[in-house]
């Protein structure tokens, strides 16, 4: 398979203006993707075990007070979870965060708004000839400026953790170098720039899941870095990852 | 651009009354997701299954969808969410993805229980 061009980079003046190097495509209208860093679930559960209710309006400081449909991803943060991570009472308007009391937790929704009066019938591919070369039916809405989505799959290391940076995860596909992305070419050591240097700070959202194996150790996020060039994961030894991480860009 | 959004310069953002849009790392990726409930310890979802919309007479998703029936390639990530109501079990540690193919993949979970999944790569429309 050859690479993969960046064909909308020709046509699509959103990735000249944005600090954004590609438009991230979707299946539905209306849909868009925020997150929020929560410091603590407040509400004990018996043990060690907490919740929290979230309404949209309060992560998204009111710019999202009702969804039509959501799906939604938390992750805990600064310790190993003790309690496994789970989602209940989802609504129109908000879900039950259940975990660890006083825990900390990055959560990504994926939600689709409420039908609008001004929302067409028309798909982003009918409007834009980008979106139509991408071969995107829709695109994916956000409430803030510059944010990118950076997806991976990694590898931890034989101690059970990884020093996951944006500028080595957003050029190759293995942090070992053994192999190449196909989506972003270049062997390891070469020149290529990376998608994506850093983010503005430390408060982009980053969700794991495990793949190919189940897992002893859940894992976890540790350290972010201040200057937003990356954080830590913690898990099993040579466990392999999905990682998803939302933040505002700011190569 | 600063003083300037996306809603500003892109009309379908306008129209779908987007302020802005989600970046990508990797061209030509779609986000697609859905909810599914385990029959077994593990399940193949199926990709056209799972994402199934109801089609119009102009052959077009009636509600605002489209169904994927294909990747273009298996690189694509997953990522699921347990979603149950108070007084579930609590997520094992047997949950996880395995062996993805173009039309899906096998998840690993909890029988019985229900998941929110998204798959982000390249869709083969």
């Amino acid at each position: 398979m050859g690479r993969v061009t960046t064909r909308s980079h020709q046509t699509c003046p959103l990735l000249e203006d944005f600090h954004i190097r590609n438009i991230l495509g979707s299946r539905e209208r209306r849909q868009v993707i925020f997150g929020s860093t929560e410091y603590c679930l407040t509400a004990g559960g018996g043990g060690t075990s907490g919740y929290s209710d979230f309404t949209f309006d309060h992560l998204t400081g009111g710019l999202v007070t009702e969804v039509d449909h959501s799906l939604i991803f938390a992750q805990k943060w600064a310790s190993a979870p003790i309690n496994r991570t789970r989602i209940s009472f989802k609504t129109s308007t908000g879900f039950r965060l259940v975990g660890d009391l006083s825990a900390g937790y990055d959560i990504i929704i994926v939600a689709t708004l409420p039908t609008s009066p001004r929302a067409t019938p028309k798909w982003a591919k009918d409007y834009c000839p980008g979106c139509k070369d991408m071969d995107f039916w829709g695109i994916v809405g956000s409430i803030y400026k510059d944010v990118g989505l950076v997806t991976s799959r990694v590898k931890l290391g034989a101690g059970g953790t990884l020093a996951f940076t944006f500028k080595d995860h957003t050029a190759y596909w293995e942090p070992d170098g053994s192999e190449t992305d196909l989506y972003l070419q270049g062997a390891k050591g070469s020149e290529k720039s990376p998608a994506v240097q850093r983010m503005v700070d430390s408060t982009f959202q980053a969700v794991l899941f495990p793949s190919d194996t189940p897992f002893t150790v859940a894992p976890w996020t540790g350290t972010f870095a201040t200057d937003g060039t990356g954080f830590t994961i913690i898990g099993d030894a040579n466990e392999y990852l999905n990682v998803l991480c939302l933040g505002q860009i700011a190569n | 651009m600063k003083d300037k959004w996306v809603k500003n310069i892109c009309p379908y953002a306008y129209d779908q009354g987007f302020d802005s849009v989600i970046g990508d790392v990797k061209p030509g990726e779609t986000i697609f997701g859905f909810t599914h409930t385990m029959a077994a310890a593990h399940d193949h979802l199926n990709f056209a299954t799972e994402t199934a919309v109801e089609q119009g007479s102009s052959g077009k998703g009636t509600t605002g969808q489209r169904t994927i029936h294909q990747m273009v390639d298996t690189y694509y990530r997953v990522f699921a969410s347990k979603v149950s109501a108070d007084g579930g079990a609590s997520e094992g540690a047997g949950t996880y993805e395995v062996t993805k193919a173009l039309d899906g993949f096998i998840l690993y979970g909890d029988n019985g229980y229900t998941y929110d999944i998204i798959v982000i790569g390249r869709v083969k429309f």
